[in-house]
């Protein structure tokens, strides 16, 4: 994911924005005119009102609404990037949280 | 949850448009015919083989698998459905749907959230297989045969998309249509026509008022 889609990404339940975004990992690429710029691999989008998060996985952020998350894919994401993401996301973050392993 | 099967097909996918490289070019005319600009998002994205050529900037889609195809291409991509788009009001000038609006769960919320996040005096651009039409007879004996992935389209007439528009707050301001006859007859694209009659694809455009 590229920065510049912050400008006009929303939370796809409530459409609050701007979202809040932590990046775990980026990379650095160039465009066809040889311009640098940076690719989003590994992050978490943060709706601040309804206290959803977005993951991006492997550079694509999933904005899907509630009843087509994977919970087991959402809980895994968690775990992994835990220690890289503020505890209100990781713990009581929607749809699915760790709170049951704080 | 029809979205899946495109997961199982994403691989291989864009084959069909370089095997039917006529009927896909003369999709493409259609579209573009239709002269759209800007900053454009294409719902239900899938390999990119109409928003590449097309230098749509954004694509969004179920689909995980389909997506990666998608950017490998140059497209910005976000997994996410038609009816609860993540984008704030009035982010783009245009936003298209190719064969997507047939296969989307509600039909009515996905044109109310292109129509929320796209500019005002922009416009909607549904382009789809006739319901009517020889081609839309024909999806729907594939459908009813089980097709791994038309048993789930939901095929819409020319009158259900601009109905469908209109119900929304868009006006319908031009609409054409191709694919006059069966794509294995085609030596070359055709191009696009006004009279709709006989078109097995058709492209609606709707703006939104200013």
């Amino acid at each position: 994911m590229k920065y510049w889609l912050m400008e006009i990404l929303a939370c796809p339940i409530d459409k609050h924005h701007p979202l809040e975004l932590y990046v775990f990992e980026e990379r650095e690429e160039v465009d066809r005119e040889g311009k640098p710029y940076k690719e989003i691999v590994y992050g978490v989008l943060y709706c601040p009102k309804c206290g959803r998060y977005y993951p991006i996985d492997d550079e694509i952020p999933i904005m899907l609404p509630d009843e087509l998350r994977d919970k087991k894919e959402d809980l895994n994401f968690l775990r992994k990037w835990k220690d890289k993401m503020p505890e209100k996301i990781w713990r009581d973050g929607k749809p699915f949280n760790l709170s049951k392993e704080a | 949850m029809s979205w899946r099967v495109f997961d199982e097909v994403a691989e291989g996918y864009d084959s069909w448009y370089r095997e039917n490289w006529a009927a896909y070019e003369s999709e493409l005319k259609a579209i573009k015919a239709l002269g759209v600009s800007g900053r454009g998002l294409e719902v239900g994205v899938g390999t990119a083989a109409f928003a590449a050529p097309l230098g749509i900037a954004v694509g969004v889609d179920p689909s995980s698998k389909m997506l990666r195809v998608a950017k490998q291409k140059g497209i910005e991509v976000v997994r996410a459905v038609g009816e609860a788009l993540p984008f704030v009001h009035e982010s783009f000038d245009y936003v298209l749907f190719v064969a997507a609006l047939s296969f989307v769960e509600d039909v009515d919320a996905s044109i109310g959230e292109a129509h929320r996040v796209v500019k005002s005096g922009g416009c909607v651009v549904v382009c789809d297989i006739e319901k009517r039409s020889w081609l839309g007879r024909e999806y729907a004996r594939k459908a009813a045969n089980g097709h791994l992935i038309y048993r789930f389209i939901n095929l819409l007439s020319l009158n259900d998309i601009s109905v469908a528009l209109e119900k929304a707050g868009l006006r319908v301001c031009r609409a054409v249509g191709t694919l006059m006859k069966p794509w294995r007859e085609l030596s070359s694209p055709e191009d696009p026509r006004d009279d709709l009659e006989g078109c097995g694809f058709v492209c609606v455009k709707a703006v939104k008022a200013g």
